[in-house]
């Protein structure tokens, strides 16, 4: 599905988290959204997911603008927060029912795959604790089997490299993104860390201040800087310095 | 208790203040980030208008009764709730507030979390004092006391706020079962009672208050250090002199009391049970009890491939559930389950309802027999508990409106999902209308049974009745609007939106009244129910207008904390 931000505007009383933001992302691709604390990262992701309403300025999915009573377009979406929307006081598993199924997602067959990322994530003995009784990282990975179990076309995650997953988590989910990503999905997500960000998208979009300073393949912001090896920590240093990135 | 400096967040704030003016682009950041604060004083100004509902009280009732004693009385009773529901918040469970899980994790004693808290709870029952001399301040304004007289109210004030405390310290560690909350949530709801019934039956109440005010004043322990007012007045100073022995008493006992009260302040980390069995199929279960293990790996595993742990409750315990669910459409079922994690119950609850009026009518006929002058009171008190669990019922949410708090910004739970306006609006609605009938049924009960003890027709109490249910479906309606705008900042994200949302309500607000007050009291029947029905019709419009709102994304699904 093809996205396009064209000149949102979003403001928090005075404080504007994103300023005439324009973006166009092309389906199968993983985008890593960069910028300081506050820049506008989460908002981006929330304006996209229709949680937060711009003020001016719209979000077209495949050229088609978006409005919340689209369930047709809004059932193409899934959205991660920072922490998972989740029932706590049932099971994961109940969770995946009820989710699943909003998602018209529960056909037969479906099982089998929901099976094999209980298992994949190390949640399989965990499937029937109540989500209160489990940890944040393991909250994150039932999160994030309930993404890749609905397999719709656009993930959106906010800080899903933050969520306390452990190395293998982190791992699995890397795996099913790049595949997702091979089957014509398109991932975007939140981070901070740079390496991550670096070895794991397809295009980096830098924002500052509700603006973005760049948004472009690795390959293509690696001319812009001097130093080769350490592309984006260069270009954050030089937003810090009031440079144009 | 504080735990910081003062000293040192002073000294910071002012090296943040002068770092931010000595650098232009630290200014600008500033700027940028500042966000309005909500004033301190607003809280105090909210508060301000129980004191002056309270000196309406003391003034009413001394107008209607010409007697200072019973005009006391209500002052009384005002600080015997307020020390009841301190008491209730010094009860152990009730420390626990969020900010106590915090505090825990410093490295500070039980006992200066205790503290810390306890004062927290005092700084908001200080406001008790203010009630005091505003309280006493009417009664001595209306009883025209010379101004020497003035000077002595500060002291009996101050007198009966420290009394107050240590009262309410002495019941939470000598009497901690004593349901003070109870106490003070019926003592709130008489005041309730009077200003709702005060057209009806507010002589009959005051009527019942003047009687009892010598004795509720000696008796109630808050009337104690009250009693010094008649000193004030002119009056006999011995009984309130009498009283001293107990107020010394109850102040001196104050730092073992809170020793007490303390001592069983312990801070226990909320668990919770980690198996939750609702998914596990039964012939698992039985498998593994027969082979003396818990539901393993395999367990888990058969029943994920045999979808057994897919199906979801199908709302079949009783015949009205059943008619619901046939009314609701495939996607409503999925969101019934979605909203309502456990199915909603319709035939039980009614009949715990109809039990409550039952009991109430009895317990108001007993009443109107034993002592006829609280006739009426019983019966607005008999009247309001099976009211409430009507609305209770019949108005159901479920986690609709549940919201998640991430980092300051509270978001709906349904915000991520694909879940529309329409549906939801739509599958709560539908979930109110098949319970109408119940609601009909009780409120005509109601309504017949304040129209038998008024002596009125029959037939007006039945019409009343319908004209009410007509009303509560409006207020339903109204009310979805409400919820869905209790989720969102539509109301906060500028002084513009704010302006509109402002006048918007205030339209509403009068177009419900003007109507409803139409619908309930014009005697003309087509009129009446031809308001009754506009209600409705201007209340369904006006939920459909926020869905369009909602829809075409001018809301925000999330709102923000108050900074």
């Amino acid at each position: 599905m093809k996205i396009e931000v064209r000149g949102v505007l979003k403001t928090y009383r005075s404080l504007r988290a994103l300023d005439f933001v324009s973006l166009e992302i092309e389906p199968g691709q993983i985008v890593g959204v960069l910028g300081a604390n506050g820049a506008g990262k989460t908002t981006l992701l929330r304006c996209l997911a229709g949680i937060a309403a711009p003020d001016k300025g719209e979000v077209l999915f495949d050229g088609e603008p978006f409005r919340r009573d689209r369930l047709d377009m809004r059932s193409r979406l899934y959205t991660m927060p920072d922490f998972p929307f989740f029932f706590w006081e049932h099971s994961i598993v109940r969770n995946l029912a009820m989710i699943l199924r909003v998602y018209d997602a529960d056909s037969p067959g479906n099982e089998t795959r929901v099976l094999q990322l209980l298992r994949d994530f190390d949640l399989l003995p965990l499937a029937l604790r109540r989500v209160q009784s489990l940890s944040r990282g393991q909250i994150y990975k039932a999160g994030l089997v309930a993404m890749i179990a609905a397999d719709r076309d656009v993930w959106l995650l906010d800080e899903p490299f933050a969520s306390g997953m452990d190395p293998h988590g982190i791992d699995m989910f890397k795996q099913y993104a790049l595949e997702a990503v091979r089957r014509g999905r398109t991932v975007i997500y939140t981070t901070q860390l740079l390496d991550i960000a670096e070895r794991f998208s397809d295009r980096l979009c830098l924002l500052d201040a509700g603006e973005v300073r760049a948004f472009d393949s690795l390959e293509n912001l690696r001319m812009r800087v001097h130093d080769k090896g350490n592309v984006l920590e260069e270009l954050f240093r030089q937003l810090r310095e009031g440079g144009s990135t | 208790m504080k735990l910081y400096a003062p000293e040192f967040e002073k000294a910071l704030k002012q090296g943040i203040r002068h770092a931010i003016h000595s650098d232009a682009k630290l200014q600008k950041e500033y700027r940028r980030a500042k966000g309005r604060r909500r004033p301190i004083w607003a809280f105090y100004m909210s508060r301000l208008v129980f004191s002056c509902m309270l000196a309406a009280s003391v003034s009413t009732v001394l107008n209607l009764t010409n007697h200072p004693e019973t005009a006391l009385a209500v002052v009384v009773l005002w600080t015997l709730a307020a020390a009841s529901f301190l008491s209730a918040l010094l009860a152990p469970s009730r420390l626990h507030g969020s900010d106590v899980r915090a505090l825990q994790l410093l490295p500070v004693s039980d006992f200066t979390i205790y503290l810390f808290r306890r004062d927290k709870i005092l700084g908001f029952h200080s406001m008790v004092l203010l009630d005091m001399l505003v309280g006493l301040g009417t009664l001595a304004f209306l009883l025209a006391l010379p101004w020497p007289s003035w000077l002595g109210l500060p002291v009996i004030a101050g007198l009966a706020w420290v009394f107050n405390v240590a009262l309410a310290m002495f019941v939470a560690a000598k009497f901690p079962r004593f349901r003070t909350g109870w106490l003070a949530s019926g003592v709130t709801l008489l005041f309730v009672a009077w200003l709702i019934g005060n057209r009806y039956d507010g002589p009959q109440m005051i009527a019942a208050l003047d009687f009892a005010a010598p004795t509720l004043n000696l008796v109630l322990p808050t009337g104690w250090p009250l009693d010094f007012f008649h000193f004030l007045a002119g009056g006999s100073c011995w009984p309130p002199i009498l009283g001293l022995v107990p107020i010394a008493y109850i102040i001196w006992s104050y730092q073992n009391c809170e020793r007490l009260v303390s001592g069983r302040f312990t801070y226990q980390e909320p668990s919770v049970a980690l198996e939750s069995s609702e998914q596990v199929p039964e012939a698992l279960v039985q498998a593994g009890a027969q082979a003396g293990r818990p539901v393993g790996v395999t367990a888990i595993t058969e029943g994920i491939l045999s979808r057994d742990c897919f199906v979801l409750p199908y709302w079949d315990e009783d015949w009205v559930q059943r008619i619901l669910w046939r009314w609701l459409t495939p996607r409503e079922q999925i969101l019934a389950n979605f909203v309502f994690p456990k199915p909603l119950t319709m035939i039980r609850p009614w009949g715990r309802i109809m039990r409550h009026l039952l009991i109430a009518t009895v317990v108001w006929q007993i009443m109107r027999i034993l002592i006829p002058s609280m006739e009426n009171i019983v019966l607005i008190f008999a009247m309001m508990v099976p009211l409430l669990e009507v609305l209770n019922q019949s108005w159901p949410a479920g986690a609709a409106f549940r919201t998640v708090r991430t980092f300051g910004i509270r978001i709906s739970l349904l915000a991520p999902y694909p879940v529309a306006f329409q549906e939801i609006s739509n599958l709560l609605l539908k979930c109110t209308v098949i319970q109408l009938p119940a609601v009909a049924a009780i409120v005509t009960c109601l309504s017949l049974t304040y129209a038998a003890s008024h002596s009125l027709p029959w037939l007006n109490g039945l019409l009343m009745g319908l004209r009410v249910t007509l009303l509560l479906m409006a207020l339903r309606l109204a009310l979805l609007v409400l919820n869905f705008g209790s989720m969102s900042n539509d109301t906060s994200r500028s002084w513009q939106r704010t302006l509109v949302a402002l006048f918007v309500c205030i339209f509403e607000i009068c177009l419900f009244v003007g109507l409803a007050a139409l619908a309930l009291f014009i005697p003309a029947e087509p009129w009446a129910w031809l308001s009754g029905v506009s209600l409705v019709g201007t209340q369904y419009g006006f939920l459909c207008f926020y869905g369009w709102l909602w829809n075409r994304g001018s809301i925000d699904l999330m709102s923000m904390d108050a900074r």
